[in-house]
């Protein structure tokens, strides 16, 4: 129980750092300056070190999870939002 | 002859006539039998020579309005008055006093007219007015006492207030109609009976009063979530939905005056029930968005050129429609482009400053309670790059290259805004004035007032309001526009010897440097995403040409009335013209209406009537950019037709837009109708710091052209000393 406690804790912690490091992944198409985003993603990413250390080997699998979760949230939005305007579903009443 | 007459006859027993006596009938239904009723009328047709009107209108000898009741409401525009009728020009409007003085005017843009000439019977009988005349004054004063006169004469004789129609053919006033005046609703809002509790959306009623035209909501509507609804052009939110989301214990008219950024914030009670249902949905929204939300805070501004690269590629792209261009250009993008394309998605999460600005004032109350809380303000102010800033600067380069050519200078200054379109148009190619004209119209020319509406041209179009501006400039030395970097400056030194503590100012510094970057980005976002407009605009305008050439169409603009499906059915001769122009008739006259009132800032919830004033004479509003002026009230309802601002006037305003913007440095104070804190008239005025109130209701009809008025903006209040 403790140890499912314990998964469940470093996953929660673990989505906001996963959405902090891949924001600064993706600053390597965001910014022409490759320099800095490669510095901004080496320090961001001492966040899941320092949290895979902490999760220790019992788990690290979790902090996996957590990015997981984060990437098929954020791309599933996009698509969804994609799929609802091209379907014509989200649309707006309008009254006269 | 004989066949109009028969025509007249038979209008008898249209469909409106049956319709009109059916609901009202002149005799006792029990008297005559259904025949007999029909028979009963007879119709005299009088044949009389046409009035070749160059002017015309209606006036109402009392305002049905309510807004000056005492007065006459006069409206005219050029030719025929169908045009008017029709609501396909925005009249002149003038309110005339009981001693034959104007009490106030407001100048429309006449864009066609019905031609005294009808010869014509193929139901095209409007033709362009020539664009120096769009924007003039229909009516001198004289003009327009004699035929306030008239009205009352008409009053007087019918023993009731009168609408009468009115024309002037070769300086001669003719009456052409009176009738009692309860006849002729038109002017005033219709009732709106609708289910649910619904509240104006501020961001985007503060962007312009007038309802959205048709194609624009059947555009914008099918890219918004179904948080709320179009009622007649307006867009407002569903107050039961955003109540589930907000965890506080609020009464219905507290939360709906947050939602209009009105008054004070309660005190905050958290309701425990609904907090677990905002947290959730706060945490699955930035599981969804919080990468965009990151990739926002290190966006580099320069990067949203890239924007600008996208609007060019969709609009070369024959085969995407309007509605897909605003698709595509709006929330299209895929999540491994840039951000730079994110220009919408961007400009929301740029909000953010708002809170930041929060967090900021009550830190500043705890390191430095002794720091003046006014001069956040000035430190707050956006950075050099933004594009607004720009924007005014360039319209002062052009200032200053006019004034060099003394000619050039005299002919701007002497002449009205419209003949100095003519002036401009010239001056040789290789002109310094041209050449930063042009390169001016390349980066701005796709601004425009009410910018996110598809039927308003946009200044490449109609250069008349940038003029306008320019001439403003030649009035003002450089000298006397005040200095916002110096003063953040110095308001920062302020700060620092407040606060004692090093990582204090660090904090401190941190957030105000937040602060101006989303500033910043805000505005510039705004540049950008409008471009979509523009874009939607161009071949909604190509559509409409290639429509008119088929004769699907009759007349410009008339396709901004009608539903993208509309068009496309017009396109197919699914529908034909005559049910085509029934429609936009009928828009057309609803959109006048709507345009004449202002929105009801909520659907049914109401909202606790303001205290009167103590003082007749003073109006209060909310703080955009606190200060303190006087100087002499200019009204100004719509830049692109009256641009004409003295150095130092207080400029008194509906609602504002970057369009606006080129008007505030030169503005002594800013008080404006509708907006807010956020809205585009306080970040600007905080950026020149001119003193500005927003929210201030009733100021356009309350002040009047010429009085002095002292403007206590730290106070949101406004007083009318003369």
């Amino acid at each position: 129980m403790i140890a499912f406690l314990h998964f469940i804790f470093i996953f929660l912690a673990g989505l906001p750092v996963a959405i902090w490091v891949l924001a600064a992944v993706y600053s390597l198409i965001d910014d022409t300056d490759v320099a800095r985003s490669i510095t901004r993603i080496s320090l961001r990413s001492l966040s899941v070190l320092f949290l895979v250390y902490l999760a220790g080997s019992g788990a690290r699998s979790a902090v996996g999870y957590a990015f997981a979760t984060v990437i098929v949230l954020h791309l599933g939005y996009f698509w969804i939002i994609r799929w609802l305007i091209a379907r014509g579903i989200l649309v707006t009443e309008s009254v006269d | 002859m004989s066949k109009a007459i028969v025509d007249c006859w038979l209008s008898l027993w249209n469909q409106a006539a049956l319709a009109y006596r059916a609901h009202k009938p002149p005799v006792k239904q029990e008297e005559l039998s259904r025949d007999e009723q029909d028979e009963h009328f007879a119709m005299a047709v009088i044949v009389q020579r046409m009035v070749q009107a160059d002017r015309s209108g209606v006036c109402f000898s009392r305002d049905p309005t309510g807004i000056r009741p005492e007065d006459c409401l006069i409206e005219s525009t050029w030719g025929l008055g169908a045009a008017l009728v029709d609501g396909r020009v925005s009249p002149d409007s003038y309110f005339v006093a009981s001693n034959g003085q104007i009490s106030q005017s407001n100048i429309g843009r006449k864009r066609y007219k019905v031609a005294e000439n009808l010869a014509d019977s193929d139901g095209n009988r409007l033709e362009p007015v020539p664009i120096h005349q769009q924007g003039i004054a229909t009516l001198n004063a004289t003009e327009a006492s004699d035929i306030a006169t008239l009205s009352r004469s008409a009053e007087e004789l019918f023993g009731a207030p009168q609408d009468v129609e009115w024309a002037f053919e070769n300086g001669r006033l003719f009456a052409l109609q009176s009738r009692a005046i309860t006849a002729s609703i038109a002017l005033l809002p219709e009732p709106l009976n609708v289910e649910g509790r619904w509240v104006l959306f501020k961001p985007l009623a503060e962007n312009f009063n007038e309802p959205m035209t048709p194609m624009t909501v059947d555009l914008v509507r099918r890219l918004i979530p179904p948080m709320g609804k179009f009622f007649r052009g307006r867009y407002y939110i569903d107050y039961d939905q955003v109540c589930l989301l907000v965890p506080f214990e609020l009464s219905e008219s507290e939360l709906a005056e947050l939602l209009l950024f009105r008054g004070s914030v309660p005190s905050l009670r958290f309701n425990w029930k609904k907090l677990s249902t905002a947290l959730g949905l706060v945490t699955l929204a930035y599981l969804t968005t919080g990468i965009t939300w990151h990739r926002t805070a290190n966006l580099r501004l320069h990067t949203l050129e890239q924007f600008a690269r996208l609007c060019e590629k969709v609009r070369d792209d024959t085969r995407m429609s309007p509605l897909d261009a605003l698709r595509h250009l709006f929330l299209g993008n895929n999540p491994f482009e840039p951000m730079g394309r994110f220009a919408f998605q961007a400009n929301i999460s740029a909000a953010r400053y708002f809170g930041l600005l929060g967090v900021l004032k009550l830190l500043l109350a705890r390191f430095a309670p002794g720091f003046d809380a006014g001069l956040v303000n000035q430190l707050c102010i956006g950075t050099d790059d933004m594009l607004s800033r720009h924007m005014i600067e360039h319209i002062k380069q052009l200032a200053a290259i006019a004034r060099n050519d003394e000619t050039l200078h005299h002919s701007l200054l002497d002449s009205s805004a419209f003949d100095m379109q003519k002036t401009v148009a010239q001056l040789a190619s290789d002109h310094p004035f041209i050449i930063e004209f042009e390169l001016f119209l390349s980066q701005y020319g796709h601004r425009c007032a009410k910018e996110m509406d598809l039927s308003t041209p946009r200044w490449r179009e109609d250069t008349t309001s940038v003029l306008g501006m320019v001439r403003n400039y030649l009035k003002v030395a450089v000298s006397d526009q005040p200095d916002a970097h110096g003063l953040r400056l110095a308001a920062l030194d302020e700060l620092h010897q407040a606060v004692p503590k090093r990582w204090q100012r660090r904090i401190l510094d941190y957030f105000i440097n937040r602060i101006r970057f989303y500033v910043t980005l805000r505005e510039n976002t705004r540049y950008y995403h409008t471009m979509s407009f523009d874009i939607a605009r161009h071949k909604l305008k190509q559509l409409e040409a290639k429509m008119i050439q088929a004769r699907q169409l009759r007349c410009a603009d008339d396709i901004f009335f009608l539903t993208w499906d509309e068009v496309q059915e017009l396109e197919r001769d699914v529908i034909d013209w005559p049910t085509a122009e029934a429609l936009i008739r009928e828009r057309r006259r609803r959109h006048l209406r709507a345009s004449r009132n202002l929105p009801p800032a909520t659907i049914n919830i109401d909202l606790p009537a303001k205290p009167p004033e103590q003082d007749e004479s003073v109006l209060s509003g909310a703080c955009a950019c606190p200060g303190y002026a006087e100087g002499i009230a200019r009204l100004i309802f719509d830049p692109t037709l009256d641009a004409d601002l003295e150095p130092g006037e207080i400029l008194v305003a509906p609602y504002t837009d970057p369009a606006w913007t080129p008007l505030f440095p030169i503005a002594g104070a800013i008080v404006v109708e509708v907006g807010s804190y956020l809205s585009h008239a306080g970040t600007v005025a905080r950026e020149y710091q001119v003193p500005c109130v927003v929210d201030v209701e009733g100021c356009t009809n309350r002040i009047r052209n010429g009085q002095r008025l002292r403007v206590f903006a730290s106070d949101g209040r406004v007083e009318i000393v003369e």
